[in-house]
């Protein structure tokens, strides 16, 4: 086990982040490490010297810590189930088990390393060009390639975690708790906006976290602490940190993740107060473990107390190197040398860094770096011109290599609303033009370095953004310049080695010759050089890429960087997880009042739609009899299934009747009140989508019902188009209003007649397709004589909270007469006995009633129903397959089965939509679309059944069970 | 003990409620759940299902009108809810739409009266909706509710953004309600109607968006007793205002 404080700076001022009275235990490829609470792995790591990372994505070359942010890849590891955890960011838990990535043999000894031996054979765009001659060589390569590719691993076997989301609304949203979204803040809540900040990290302050207020420690600290006081002091300013905004998204709408929720955020006005990213300085080696940006070394010291090393050089072009050197010194690291690729160091920091003794190397830079897993030296060249050297080395032994060379306004969010970015030579970076209206950039992220020029427009900024988000008149934005933002970004920080390995992007090992190679190939643009050279694709997000490629396609193209334009920012900004995005799954289900009786009865629920229904009833180990008993049941005393999932609409008025009559293709105008009638609805196309019955219940009002998956549609269809006809008529869903049984079978009668009721259920008082409102053992109800399964049946629908009351009253009374509960299964099957068609079963989307052998239910004297004109000139045209039953005259034949073709002359010409093995009848039967010239009874033809068997069918009139229709109508 | 199954009307919530500790007790032609709860959750977060509650919705380009002529107090403001004179709502959801929610009381008279009463050949042009059965009625009451609805609901129901007797027809756990603030007893108070066939889906999405904030399933009883409290504490400034001083 290693100490826990072999690195640790015991000295106030260093591991704010940290509790060193609470000591933790974790481990790393099986070793136990320690740390304390507040560490995340890697300064817990780093702290008892373990530098040494990971291995990268394509030669496996060894990585340390580069940021210390998580902006990176280098410190992706593997947490216990959780892939590619980002080690820099990742909060330590005691017993946490972390894994390093990406190696064959140990991270330390990786033998997949040897493919930087062949990197010469792995150019730029490689795979584009590769594995695939000769032809069919690919799958032999593509298994080893999967094995040595990719990151962390998936855990198929990980137990599933809550995640949710939360939606917040605020006036104005603050991205970034550093001094100027602090400042922000403060201004947009001052100017009585309801004002959220968010920071993603745990502590507020931003840099003052770790950095340096001109030149102080204590002043940033001050600063901080000042900052902090009066945000928390305004009640109308929310603060959460540790959370990241993700995306900004049009319309105001943000998403940030904290743990394991998404919050989607209703903002008015936006500020973005990001910060900026540092950019690595290129040069051959520029890699390895040790070498990182001066930043990380500073979080390291500041927020974890962690030393990054014992002797180091610093490589700058600003201040902030210099800073990082007396943080360094401060913390009780030995700075060998701080290596200026300016001509004059900056004054003030330099002066102050000189005072300590440390040498000053001006205009040079580090050229090559030595060393196994760790950095052990570096060499240091005068700089001759832009990228070029004098080529003599001076070499420094160190084991820490801190760059400050330049910087990347953090400008992704600004760029997910719609910003411009564009590169502006007079300072070397990027910065945001066009800002989309509600949204405004400020710190560095604007550019704007200095001290009180960051406080000035930060201030600036919030004020005028709690102006508009409360309507109020707001002063026009001004830019406000900064004269610190020309000195703090060096122009051309490349320096490209004959050797090579001088890394552009460390997330994909791409070297200056991949970039100068993509330009050669062809590729000049710099949306082409994005996606040939990958630049930018790995989990950095071209954060510390893309500028220097931007700068490499400049030199070598000759165009203007301003020319060139950038890659494009797409959200998330950081990597979030399907989980996120999942949240707590939000799946409605529809139960009918009668549910819990059916779970009571041994029901087997099936989904239909969003309903819950009883397929059958009995145990899930033989269906088939279970089904087959139902079906005998009703065809022999009687069985109930529950309906309450058919769709019901009221339509209500002095215009129903008319209303009714052009919704659907019959008439409907002198339908007797009291009577019911089969209804179909074609839409504009002519084409089926549903059926029901319309009852008549008075002059003005009409009970239609709808499918149980139509009936939503049925509806916005009635509403869209009354809308426009504006007919003296109201139009009601009221599907879940309304329970419904479906009392069938030859004792039926019997069974309703045994319940108090007002209504006559007498055949002549009460005949087919009659309909009656009434009470049933005092509860209302509207009935309808239908005959859907092909029995004497009675639709009993009543109010839902009254459903499980039926049922009971039902069950009771049927109890002497063998009353059977069937399901969905049991229908499926008497239906089809009886011929009748199941829209979205027998009817597909393009299915019009000539198709489907329905004109009979097409009033040919109407003038108008939806779908009339086209289903007419369908007919004129001619139709190319009709809707015939069928049946299969060897009974010892397989048993089609839905979707079976139909085959003649080797052809498919027609399928199967509905085939049972009727129990009543002992044969198959069915329903399939046939060409209409094999569509007459006693035609033969084939179906092609399971296994390519071909069954002989042959096309009989329907309906197949009591063709008279006899039995439901007694 | 009532039964509530020895009723013709059920809440579509009976079972669930029963397994959450329910007690019964007899209102009009049904039975309404009683949960103990400690008296703190009605001010943290405290969830109830008042659907065997009475509730009646009318519909139609003559419903405002229809409305006053039945001296209900209403405007046609749409998205705004109207307390009426003894407890109960009408939630206005459309020029021609109203949903009347009765008091704590349970008593129906007045909307079976208004129902016994309408005759389609009245050529009001309003037309009544069985709501006792289409949607499931739930009242979520505390100082937490809004923080809970923020986890399921995309409208921004914060106190001082959502006014008291303000409407909401919005996707709540991705299903079609109607959220009215009414607060009680100077508690931040919500009804939400839901279609009833989903109200035990709904049910399991508000107490697992109330778990964070400790909220509790509670009973009828317990949210009458605060708003018969505050009907008497209205009541009596009602007297203070109009006797002389």
């Amino acid at each position: 086990m290693s100490s826990p404080s072999s690195s640790r700076i015991d000295k106030p001022g260093f591991g704010l982040l940290i509790d060193r009275t609470k000591p933790l235990t974790f481990s790393f490829d099986k070793r136990i490490f320690n740390g304390y609470q507040g560490d995340v792995i890697a300064s817990a790591l780093y702290a008892q010297g373990q530098t040494l990372l990971s291995r990268s994505f394509k030669y496996h070359r060894p990585r340390g810590a580069l940021t210390m942010a998580g902006h990176d890849a280098n410190t992706l590891v593997q947490v216990a189930e959780e892939p590619n955890a980002r080690a820099d960011r990742y909060v330590l838990s005691n017993g946490l088990a972390v894994k390093s990535l990406n190696w064959l043999g140990s991270l330390e000894n990786d033998l997949y390393s040897a493919m930087g031996l062949f990197s010469r054979f792995l150019p730029v765009g490689f795979y584009y060009k590769t594995f695939y001659w000769p032809n069919g060589v690919w799958k032999y390569f593509e298994t080893p390639i999967r094995v040595m590719a990719g990151l962390g691993k998936l855990e198929p076997r990980a137990q599933h975690k809550y995640y949710d989301k939360e939606y917040l609304f605020t006036d104005v949203l603050v991205v970034g708790g550093g001094p100027a979204g602090l400042e922000a803040a403060i201004a947009a809540a001052e100017g009585g906006a309801d004002t959220l900040l968010i920071e993603e990290w745990a502590q507020l302050g931003g840099s003052l976290l770790h950095g340096r207020l001109g030149g102080s420690r204590d002043a940033a600290d001050a600063r901080r602490a000042e900052l902090i006081s009066k945000a928390r002091s305004l009640t109308n300013l929310r603060v959460m940190t540790s959370t990241t905004v993700s995306g900004l998204f049009s319309d105001n709408w943000a998403a940030a993740i904290s743990c394991n929720r998404l919050y989607k955020i209703r903002t008015k006005q936006t500020i973005v107060a990001a910060g900026s990213f540092d950019q690595p300085l290129v040069f051959h080696n520029n890699d390895k473990p040790g070498i990182m940006f001066a930043d990380a070394a500073q979080r390291l010291m500041r927020l974890y107390g962690v030393k990054p090393g014992s002797r180091a050089v610093v490589a700058t072009s600003n201040r902030f190197g210099y800073e990082a050197a007396l943080d360094l010194l401060d913390a009780g690291v030995d700075v060998a040398a701080i290596v200026d690729l300016n001509t004059a160091s900056d004054g003030t920091a330099a002066g102050a860094v000189r005072a300590r003794g440390v040498r000053i190397i001006s205009n040079s830079t580090l050229f090559e770096a030595k060393g196994g897993n760790r950095v052990e030296s570096i060499g240091v060249s005068k700089i001759t011109g832009t990228g070029q050297t004098s080529g003599t080395l001076d070499w420094i032994s160190c084991d820490l290599v801190v760059m400050s060379v330049g910087f990347a306004p953090a400008l992704n969010l600004a760029s997910h609303a719609g910003a411009k970015v564009v590169y502006d030579d007079t300072i070397n970076m990027h910065r945001a033009k066009a800002l989309p209206e509600g949204l405004a950039v400020t710190g560095t992220a604007a550019n704007i370095w200095s001290e009180d020029a960051v406080r000035a427009d930060a201030r600036a900024a919030g004020t005028r953004a709690a102006a508009l988000a409360q309507g109020k008149p707001a002063p026009d934005a001004t830019a406000i310049g900064d004269a610190e933002a020309t000195v703090v970004t060096h122009p051309y920080p490349i320096f490209k080695s004959a050797k090579g390995k001088d890394f552009i992007d460390f997330d994909e090992d791409l070297q200056v010759k991949d970039i100068v190679n993509t330009i050669k190939d062809g590729y000049d643009d710099i949306q082409l050089v994005k996606r040939y050279s990958t630049a930018g694709f790995g989990p950095s997000q071209g954060r510390h890429t893309n500028l220097n490629t931007i700068r490499i396609v400049g030199k070598e193209t000759g165009k203007a960087l301003e020319k060139i334009g950038t890659t494009t920012y797409r959200p998330p900004l950081v990597p979030e997880k399907f989980a996120h995005m999942a949240g707590r799954a939000f799946e409605p289900v529809r139960l009918t009042a009668m549910h819990g009786r059916h779970v009571e009865l041994g029901a087997q629920m099936m989904p239909a739609g969003l309903w819950m229904r009883p397929a059958y009833y009995g145990d899930r180990g033989n269906p088939a009899k279970s089904i087959a008993a139902e079906v005998k049941a009703v065809r022999e005393n009687a069985g109930i299934i529950d309906v309450s999932t058919l769709g019901g609409l009221d339509i209500r008025g002095p215009d129903a009747a008319a209303f009714v009559d052009r919704m659907y293709t019959w008439t409907y105008e002198k339908q007797p009140v009291g009577r019911a009638r089969y209804v179909v609805m074609t839409d504009m196309s002519g084409v089926i989508i549903d059926d029901g019955v319309a009852c008549r219940l008075h002059d003005r009002h009409f009970y239609v019902t709808a499918t149980t998956s139509a009936v939503d549609q049925v509806y916005r269809a009635m509403t869209w188009f009354n809308a426009q006809w504006k007919m003296d008529v109201d139009v009601a869903n009221v599907t879940a209003a309304y329970a419904g049984v479906n009392l069938a079978g030859p004792k039926a009668r019997e069974i309703v007649q045994k319940l108090d009721s007002n209504i006559d259920f007498s055949k002549d008082a009460f005949p087919y397709m009659g309909v009656r409102t009434g009470q049933i053992a005092g509860i209302p109800v509207r009935i309808l004589r239908v005959g859907f399964v092909g029995e004497a049946g009675y639709e009993i629908h009543c109010p839902s909270g009254m459903g499980e009351a039926l049922w009971d009253k039902l069950m009771e009374a049927g109890q002497p007469f063998g009353l059977k509960p069937f399901g969905v299964e049991a229908q499926r099957i008497l239906r089809l006995e009886k011929g009748h068609v199941i829209v979205g079963q027998d009817t597909d989307g393009l299915t019009n009633p000539h198709e489907a052998n329905m004109e009979w239910v097409l009033a040919k004297k109407k003038p108008f129903y939806v779908g009339k004109r086209s289903i007419d000139m369908l007919a004129a045209k001619g139709i190319t397959r009709k809707l015939v039953g069928f049946s299969v005259p060897n009974s010892s034949a397989p048993v089609p089965k839905d979707c079976h073709l139909v085959i003649r002359n080797s052809q498919i010409v027609g399928r199967i939509t509905s085939v049972v093995k009727s129990p009543t009848l002992g044969k198959s039967v069915g329903l399939a679309y046939l060409p209409p010239d094999m569509c007459e009874t006693g035609q033969r033809f084939q179906i092609r059944s399971d296994n390519g068997v071909l069954v002989d069918a042959e096309v009989v009139p329907i309906p197949f069970y009591d063709p008279d229709n006899k039995r439901q109508e007694i | 003990m009532t039964d509530p199954a020895s009723h013709l009307r059920r809440s579509p919530l009976r079972r669930a409620l029963e397994t959450a500790g329910a007690t019964w007790r007899d209102l009009g032609d049904t039975a309404i759940a009683d949960i103990a709860a400690p008296a703190s959750a009605i001010q943290t977060l405290a969830i109830a299902d008042l659907s065997p509650l009475p509730r009646l919705g009318f519909k139609g380009r003559g419903t405002i009108d229809a409305m006053k002529k039945r001296g209900v107090i209403v405007e046609a403001t749409p998205n705004k809810a109207f307390r009426q004179p003894g407890g109960g709502l009408c939630l206005v959801l459309a020029p021609g739409e109203v949903i009347l929610l009765s008091n704590m009381t349970g008593n129906g008279a007045k909307l079976d009266e208004m129902h016994d009463g309408w005759k389609l050949d009245d050529a009001e042009r309003t037309y009544p909706l069985l709501r006792n059965d289409s949607h499931a009625w739930f009242r979520i009451v505390g100082a937490k509710s809004p923080a809970m609805f923020a986890k399921i609901c995309g409208v921004d129901l914060r106190a001082d953004k959502f006014n008291d007797l303000s409407i909401a027809q919005t996707s709540v756990a991705k299903l079609s309600a109607i959220i009215v603030r009414a607060d009680i007893g100077g508690l931040v108070a919500f009804h939400v109607l839901a279609d009833s066939a989903s109200a035990l889906y709904f049910l399991d999405c508000l107490r697992d968006a109330a778990q964070e904030f400790g909220g509790q399933l509670t009973g009828h009883k317990m949210l009458q007793d605060v708003e018969t409290h505050e009907e008497t504490r209205r009541h009596r400034i009602g007297q203070a205002a109009i006797e002389p001083t």
